[in-house]
Formats: C-alpha cells, sequence, structure tokens
C-alpha cells in the first residue's frame, strides 16, 4: 500500500517563478486496485505521480510505502525499489530516439544482472496483442504517436513490475487500442498488481476503484469504487 | 553481477555509435594531440636517454682553462699537478676543437695513445679498416665518422686533405672508419694522434686543450673536483654537471614543446567538454530516463566511464602509434628541429626515440583523466538531479 | 538489442592498438638495453671520451651548441650566453643552479633574455 500525507511540491521556491504544483496531497493506494488521479490540466497530477514513483522528491510531506516512511530514502535505495517494483508510462511517451522499439523497450532492462535478452519474446508477445510486432525493427521517431504510445506501453510492462504508474496513457492512441489498455490494466489488477492512473479518459474511470479529482494542487474530492 | 557489466559495456558503446558526431570529434581531436605530443616526449627521452649513456662512461671530470670567463688553452703543467691529487687516478691530456663552417663542421680529437691503458679490443671501434695505434703518430693516420666519410666521399687508404684555422693545407690518410653502431658519437669526427692534433690546430707545446680525469671510485668525485678547483683559472666539469647539462637542453626544450602541447590537450579537453554539453539535453533526458527505470547515480557514471574509457584509450593508443611511426620512419620532421634549436643533425641520421613505460602511462592519462572528467562530470550531475526534474529541463 | 549483437571494433582495435603501444614500448626498452651494452659505443665513449652527440649546428656563431651548453661558457659573441639560452628555447638561465655557481661575474644580459 502506498500512502501520502500532506505531500507538496514547490517548484523554483522564493523565486519569482515559484509554483506550486501540489499541497497537501492525501492519497492512499491499496495493493490489487486500480486508482485514477483526475483534473484539469495543470491540477498537479503527474507531479502526483511522480512522486508516488519516487522520480520526484517533495517539497514536504510524506509518502509510506507499506507503512514505512521513504520519503527521505537515499537515491539508491530509490532507484532500486523502481528497478524491482515500478513500470513508467509516460504522458509525453518518453522513448528514447535513435534506437528502435524492441530496443526501447530492452533498454531499462540492462540495469538487471540478466541478459536482456531473455525478456525479448515476453516483448514480442505485447507488441502482438498492441498489433506493432511489424514495427518492432523500426526507430522510435518513424513511429506514429499512437504507436509511440503502444511501445511505451511494451517498455513499462516487459518486466511485469508490481506498481504500474500510467500519465494519461490513452492520449494519443485510437480506440481499439484504448480498449486494449483498459483491458490489459483490468488484467493487472487481477494478477494483484497496483495501477495509477493519471487520465480525463472517463471509460477508465469506470474500471476504477478508487477516483482522486485534483485541482491546483490539491486533491478536492475522493470516490471509491 | 557480471552480466550486468556486460549490458553497461554495450550500452556504453550504443551510445558512442549513437552520439557519432561528438565520438568522431573527440577521437579526431585526441588522436592528433597525443600523437604530437607522443612524437615530442618520445624524442626528448630518446636524447635524454641517450645523454644519460654517453656521460655515463664519460671521464669523471674535464678541466679546461679560463681567462676572463673565456675558454683557452691549458698548461700542461696542470696535469702534472691534478696527478698528484689525491683520488686522482688519471690525468690524460686532450687536445681536440672544431674545423670547417656552418653545416660542414667537424670535430676533430686528438688522441694519447700511449695513455690508453687498457685493452679495448678495437675491433668493434671501426666497420672497415684499423683504429689507430702509437705508431701511427706523426703519419698522418686518422679514423672517420661514417657520415664525414660519405660526404667527403672517402674510404679506407684514401688520403684527404684538410684546411685548418690557420688555412694551411694538412694531409691525412684514412686508415679507418668508425662503425655504424657508433655513429651517434662519431658521425662528424675525426681522430688522429695527438700530436697531430696538436699540428693541425696550431697548439704551442706545453699547452693543451682540456684535460680528461679519471678518479678513484673509493673517492667521491665532488671531492676531487673541489680540490681541483683550487688552481688557478681552472673549470672544473663532472660528468654529473655535464649530464646536467645535456638535460637543461633537451628537457628545457622538450618540456617547452610539451607544455605547449598539453596545453593544446587542455583546449582538446575543453572542446568535449563542450560537446558533452551539447549533447547535454539529449543525455540529461537518458539520465533521467535511465534512472526512471531503475538505474542508479553509479550505474550512469560507469556507463559514461566506459565510454571514456574506450575513446580515451582508443585515441590515446592511436595516436601514440601515429608518434612512434611518425619518429621512427619519418624521422620525425619538425619536432627533430624544433628540439635540436639551432644544432642539425645530418638527415642520414636517426633521432634517438625511447618510448619509455613511464612516458606511456602518463600519455595516456594526460588523455584519459581530461576525458573522464570532461565527460562523467556533466553526466553526474544529471544523474544527482532528480529524474523527473532532468527529463523535464531536457524537454525545456 | 540489435545493435547490441554485432561485434563492435572500436573497443577491439582500442586494445589492439593499447597491446602494440606496450609492444613498441618492451621492443624499444631491449634495444635501449642492447645499445647499452654496445660493446663498439662503451669503447668509443671511453676510448675517445668526447661525450657528445654528434651535432652540427646551423647558427653560425657557435660551433658545436651543445658542447657550449655544457661548459656554459660565454662564447665568441657579446651577451652570447643570453643569446644561446634564450633563442633555443632551453630555459631560464635563472633555473640552471650551474649557471650561478660556475660563471664567475654575472651577466645581466641574460636575464634580459
Amino acid at each position: 500500500m502506498i500512502e501520502t500525507m500532506n505531500l507538496t511540491k514547490i517548484y523554483n521556491p522564493g523565486t519569482p517563478r515559484e509554483v506550486v504544483a501540489a499541497r497537501d496531497v492525501n492519497i492512499r493506494i491499496d495493493d490489487g486496485t486500480i486508482t485514477i488521479l483526475r483534473g484539469p490540466s495543470g491540477s498537479g497530477k503527474t507531479t502526483v505521480l511522480s512522486m508516488i514513483g519516487l522520480i520526484l522528491t517533495p517539497s514536504s510531506g510524506r509518502i509510506l510505502i507499506d507503512g514505512e516512511n521513504v520519503t527521505r530514502y537515499s537515491d539508491y535505495w530509490k532507484a532500486l525499489y523502481r528497478r524491482m517494483n515500478v513500470g513508467f508510462i509516460f504522458q509525453h511517451i518518453n522513448l528514447l530516439p535513435g534506437y528502435t522499439a524492441m530496443e526501447n523497450v530492452l533498454i531499462p532492462l540492462l540495469c538487471l544482472d540478466e541478459d536482456v535478452l531473455n525478456y525479448k519474446n515476453k516483448a514480442l508477445e505485447l507488441f502482438k496483442r498492441l498489433k506493432i510486432t511489424e514495427r518492432v525493427g523500426n526507430l522510435v521517431q518513424q513511429l506514429s504517436g499512437g504507436e509511440q504510445q503502444r511501445v511505451a506501453l511494451v517498455r513499462a510492462l516487459v518486466r511485469d513490475p508490481k506498481i504500474i504508474l500510467a500519465d494519461e496513457p490513452t492520449v494519443f492512441v485510437d480506440e481499439e487500442t484504448a480498449r486494449i489498455v483498459f483491458e490489459m490494466f483490468g488484467e493487472l489488477r487481477d494478477q494483484g498488481k497496483t495501477v495509477v492512473v493519471s487520465t480525463h479518459d472517463p471509460r477508465l474511470i469506470k474500471i476504477a476503484d478508487r477516483v482522486y479529482t485534483m485541482e491546483k494542487g490539491t486533491v478536492v474530492r475522493e470516490q471509491e469504487a | 553481477m557480471l552480466k550486468r557489466h556486460r549490458n553497461f559495456f554495450h550500452y556504453a558503446l550504443d551510445c558512442l555509435k549513437k552520439y557519432k558526431t561528438r565520438t568522431f570529434v573527440v577521437l579526431i581531436a585526441f588522436t592528433i594531440a597525443i600523437s604530437m605530443l607522443s612524437s615530442i616526449l618520445f624524442l626528448k627521452d630518446g636524447l635524454e636517454r641517450e645523454a644519460e649513456l654517453s656521460v655515463s662512461l664519460a671521464p669523471d671530470i674535464t678541466v679546461s682553462y679560463l681567462q676572463g670567463g673565456r675558454v683557452l688553452l691549458l698548461p700542461s703543467s696542470y696535469i702534472d699537478k691534478a696527478s698528484e691529487i689525491k683520488g686522482v687516478v688519471r690525468a690524460l691530456p686532450r687536445i681536440w676543437g672544431y674545423d670547417g663552417k656552418g653545416l660542414n663542421t667537424y670535430t676533430v680529437r686528438g688522441l694519447d695513445l700511449s695513455g690508453v691503458e687498457v685493452d679495448y679490443g678495437f675491433s668493434n671501434l671501426v666497420k672497415k679498416g684499423r683504429f689507430l695505434v702509437p705508431e701511427d703518430a706523426g703519419t698522418g693516420s686518422i679514423v672517420i665518422g661514417e657520415l664525414l666519410a660519405g660526404v667527403l666521399k672517402v674510404d679506407v687508404g684514401d688520403t684527404m686533405i684538410l684546411l685548418s684555422e690557420s688555412i694551411e693545407a694538412n694531409r691525412f690518410t684514412v686508415v679507418g672508419i668508425f662503425s655504424s653502431e657508433t655513429t651517434i658519437y662519431t658521425a662528424d669526427l675525426i681522430v688522429m694522434p695527438i700530436d697531430d692534433a696538436r699540428k693541425f690546430f696550431k697548439i704551442p707545446e706545453g699547452y693543451v686543450t682540456d684535460m680528461i680525469i679519471y678518479t678513484d671510485p673509493e673517492v667521491p668525485v665532488d671531492n676531487v673536483a673541489a680540490e681541483l678547483s683550487t688552481m688557478p683559472n681552472a673549470r672544473v666539469l663532472t660528468k654529473d654537471i655535464l649530464l646536467r647539462g645535456y638535460k637543461a637542453a633537451y628537457g628545457g626544450r622538450g618540456g617547452f614543446l610539451v607544455t605547449f602541447w598539453v596545453i593544446l590537450l587542455s583546449a582538446v579537453a575543453l572542446v568535449c567538454f563542450s560537446q558533452a554539453t551539447i549533447v547535454g539535453r539529449e543525455s540529461m533526458f537518458e539520465v533521467g530516463l535511465l534512472k526512471t527505470f531503475g538505474f542508479t547515480t553509479l550505474d550512469i557514471i560507469e556507463i559514461r566511464l566506459i565510454e571514456s574509457l574506450i575513446l580515451g584509450v582508443f585515441s590515446a593508443s592511436l595516436g601514440m602509434v601515429i608518434g612512434i611511426v611518425y619518429d621512427i620512419w619519418f624521422k620525425a620532421g619538425i619536432f627533430a628541429q624544433s628540439l635540436l634549436g639551432w644544432a642539425f643533425l645530418p638527415a642520414e641520421f636517426h633521432m634517438p626515440v625511447y618510448v619509455s613505460f613511464p612516458s606511456v602511462f602518463s600519455l595516456y592519462a594526460v588523455t584519459v583523466l581530461p576525458l573522464l572528467f570532461a565527460t562523467t562530470v556533466p553526466a553526474w550531475l544529471n544523474a544527482i538531479t532528480d529524474p523527473e526534474l532532468a527529463m523535464r529541463r531536457a524537454a525545456a | 538489442m540489435t545493435t547490441m549483437r554485432k561485434i563492435n571494433l572500436l573497443p577491439l582495435v582500442a586494445l589492439i592498438l593499447t597491446i602494440m603501444v606496450f609492444a613498441l614500448c618492451f621492443i624499444n626498452e631491449l634495444s635501449w638495453a642492447a645499445l647499452e651494452q654496445s660493446e663498439a659505443r662503451k669503447t668509443v665513449r671511453e676510448v675517445i671520451g668526447l661525450p657528445s652527440i654528434a651535432l652540427g649546428t646551423n647558427y653560425g656563431a657557435t660551433r658545436n651548441p651543445l658542447l657550449e651548453v655544457y661548459s656554459t661558457a660565454l662564447y665568441d659573441v657579446p651577451g652570447g650566453y643570453c643569446y644561446i639560452y634564450t633563442t633555443s628555447f632551453i630555459g631560464w638561465p635563472m633555473s640552471d643552479p650551474n649557471f650561478f655557481e660556475k660563471v664567475p661575474g654575472f651577466n645581466f644580459t641574460a636575464m634580459k633574455g
């Protein structure tokens, strides 16, 4: 279980460019559930998601993982935690240019003490399911936005992480792919994985276990399914 | 654990391919700089080592005569006085000098053959003919350097006429030509019996050019030198001072050139740093992303270290191979001239080249360390930033 | 990964070049050791006793510049000491302790060089 307590993030504090991206955010994410963060652009969803994923250090407040306050844990500990537990899907897709789709999926696995080629079959399965098998050898800049998003999805899932953090995962994909994404999230939950999604998509909200609505950096509403 | 490092190695290679321009710029710049630097360094080391070698077996002390700060002829009486000093085993007169002008200058050495007491087996000294014997005194017999023999087109048995400073013709017969092995010392040398040399230079009886002294190994050379210094007008040069002179000459010149190239190398390192910054935005994004996936700061630094090591070792090794080839097969061209200054080596000469382990290691150090610094520091700065912030900054 | 499977020549060539450098270094050391043992060279050094590399000179006012450096003589032109030292980039006279120890009457022109 992941909990946040009064989580606050202020960019450029004490300067004229100070931005309060999140303020006193309190949310709870149970294991094996789908949690949605919704809200208009600039409401702080991505910031909160990044803090939960331990890729952004909060200005104040606490993040508890299974009751343990990990907020000020070392950079090294956080990296290992992410390596073993978290899969990210970014709003801006964030694929590495100059590499093929398959390479983009395998590069994150280089930090494991394993031969990355062992994951190739698993990646191909996911590519097949997302219907871009024929594009695995293409450089990512040759792919459409939707295809890139699907590559990012494969990249996040290929390691079978316990927690999936997805930021607007359906924003660039077509109807059918979006449907597949929903299905996959559902299956992941059924397998006991924790899925946290920041989205506007009402269809995703339907399958969620808990929905937090954010406005101007704070949580304004919490809904249980 | 090994698989992880192997993965990083492969990824580092991929990065080198990916940032082709940076890789190319760094390789070319460092290879050129190191080839120049190594060429000079190996030449300087070669000349210094040659100097050490030549001085190691030179007479322990050389004494010349100064008057008004100028070198003049040494009265022969000094030799007897020197022989009486404690610690002096042998004090031998020497008559030597230069003749000819400009490029055709050669060294004439008069040898006191009776003073050579050691059985040297002179057969290895000459490649053709024979070395001088005491009976050669007054016969005009000479032994000459191989190079000089080539320039003057003379062979054993030939007669040649040399004009002295007094513009007097002196007839000599070549009885031997020094072996090629000794060319570095004997290229421009003409050796003749001491009395013939006296006649050639018109040095009056009772005077010599200078004297050489062999000391007792049990007595410190400096003590003997100090004793000799008490003789009026004597200038005492120990082997150590000669070696220092050599080292000052080549080390100083080499040092000047090496400093110049080290400055250039630093400039190259700065270019690399700026290259690392140019690709910095993409690299910053990449680092942020990799950290998101669980790469630690150390992992990122390891990858960049591998990149820099491959680049640094490649360019340093290639540069050194080019430097050695340039020194040995192309006779070092412009650098030899810079090292020798006003002095020149005949074209037939090979400059002595010494590729020493310490120099090789220092060259690797001056290449790899700045490169490691130039590429690893930006990566480290990115790696200690929150991954999300790094990516955000890169995207901004 | 596709590119990762390819044998990358860069580290391989780097390794070969490095081995070459050290091999050249080793061979060079051996040849110097052989020179050190050269009987002919030993003989010429001991018998002839002129410990000078056979250099000529392009500078008309000096004859054998190296020997002149050895003896720190004030040669045949006024201020020649200074001239030889500075024009040949040998070093500042001040850095040569020999200069102070052995040359009587400090020549101030040397400092201007």
